[in-house]
């Protein structure tokens, strides 16, 4: 962890000639720090505080995504089952990776945004017309909802 | 979850100084993480979001905190080594001194030395993890050591 020569300005003159013992120390400090670190372990109470209050609210996150609303026969799918649809449809496309994804349901219309990472050198504008295309045709077809928007974003090429 | 509980304890311990503190913001980090799992696909995203939530929070109760009596620098030891035997105490007491130099730090310097000394991140995971660049994270770390390098000198 040696200071690069611009760094050394910040130190006394005295020490420029003679750092090597204080950025040995230094360096001594920060493994044995390391060391101690190592040994640190999170008490068991915290991660059964954590399972406690997951257990507590079980409700997937997010609203469930309600296919049929027909007293005594309401279909509705958890919104985690909906975003791995909306995923695999979109990521069938090829070319492109899914990152964050969001889906909306409301007024019986799906309404989704992808965030992607496209393969480096693929027009994007053609890809996004293909992600549209796939989570439009297969997204709308596993759950039976209309696909009113699809918006995508090219958060990173690869 | 159980693979990110320790090094997130860690970093937080050494960013508030407080286990019990440490303990708050881990357990907080780690359940609104398992709701938000669906949203956190890849391997890669769930580390560097845990990880800026984790420093995030940190920085907040930090923040908070401030405007309170600050006891924990009365807490500190006196560990300059007087006529104690050198040799021996000089590697306890070096992280004592090390710590004692981290207290002097702001505490984004802290986060950033933390996050690249004892957690090894890249400099582009900690700029995320500060919403900040990764030339600032590298000018932030470079005066991090030269005042940790000062204070230790001092110590010594």
């Amino acid at each position: 962890m040696a200071l690069t020569p611009g760094e050394r300005d910040d130190l006394p003159d005295d020490e420029r000639d003679d750092d090597g013992p204080v950025l040995d120390l230094l360096a001594a400090a920060t493994a044995a720090a390391r060391r101690e670190d190592a040994a640190l372990v999170p008490p068991p109470a915290l991660l059964r505080r954590v399972m406690d209050a997951v257990r507590a609210d079980p409700r997937p996150p997010g609203t469930p995504v309600v296919l049929s609303a027909a007293p005594g026969a309401r279909v509705a799918v958890a919104e985690a089952a909906v975003l791995r649809v909306v995923r695999a449809a979109a990521e069938s496309a090829g070319d492109v990776r899914v990152g964050r994804c969001r889906v909306d349901a409301a007024g019986g219309v799906l309404r989704v945004s992808v965030a992607v990472t496209a393969r480096a050198g693929v027009p994007l504008p053609g890809l996004a017309d293909r992600v549209r295309a796939r989570v439009a045709a297969v997204a709308g077809a596993t759950l039976g909802l209309p696909v009113a928007a699809v918006d995508v974003e090219v958060e990173d090429v690869t | 979850m159980r693979r990110y509980q320790a090094p997130l304890y860690r970093l937080a311990v050494r960013v508030l100084d407080d286990r019990q503190e440490a303990e708050d913001v881990v357990q907080d980090v780690l359940v609104t993480a398992w709701r938000r799992l669906p949203e956190l696909r890849d391997d890669a995203a769930v580390g560097g979001w845990l990880y800026r939530a984790a420093t995030n929070r940190s920085l907040n109760r930090l923040r908070d905190r401030r405007t309170l009596p600050d006891d924990a620098l009365e807490q500190l030891p006196d560990l300059r080594p007087g006529e104690q035997p050198q040799r021996v105490v000089e590697a306890a007491a070096g992280v004592h001194a090390l710590a004692a130099a981290l207290r002097g730090l702001t505490p984004e310097q802290r986060a950033v030395w933390v996050l690249r000394e004892l957690h090894e991140r890249s400099y582009a995971e900690i700029a995320e993890a500060l919403g900040t660049s990764p030339v600032a994270v590298r000018g932030r770390l470079a005066r991090a050591r030269a005042d940790l390098a000062e204070a230790m000198t001092a110590w010594r």
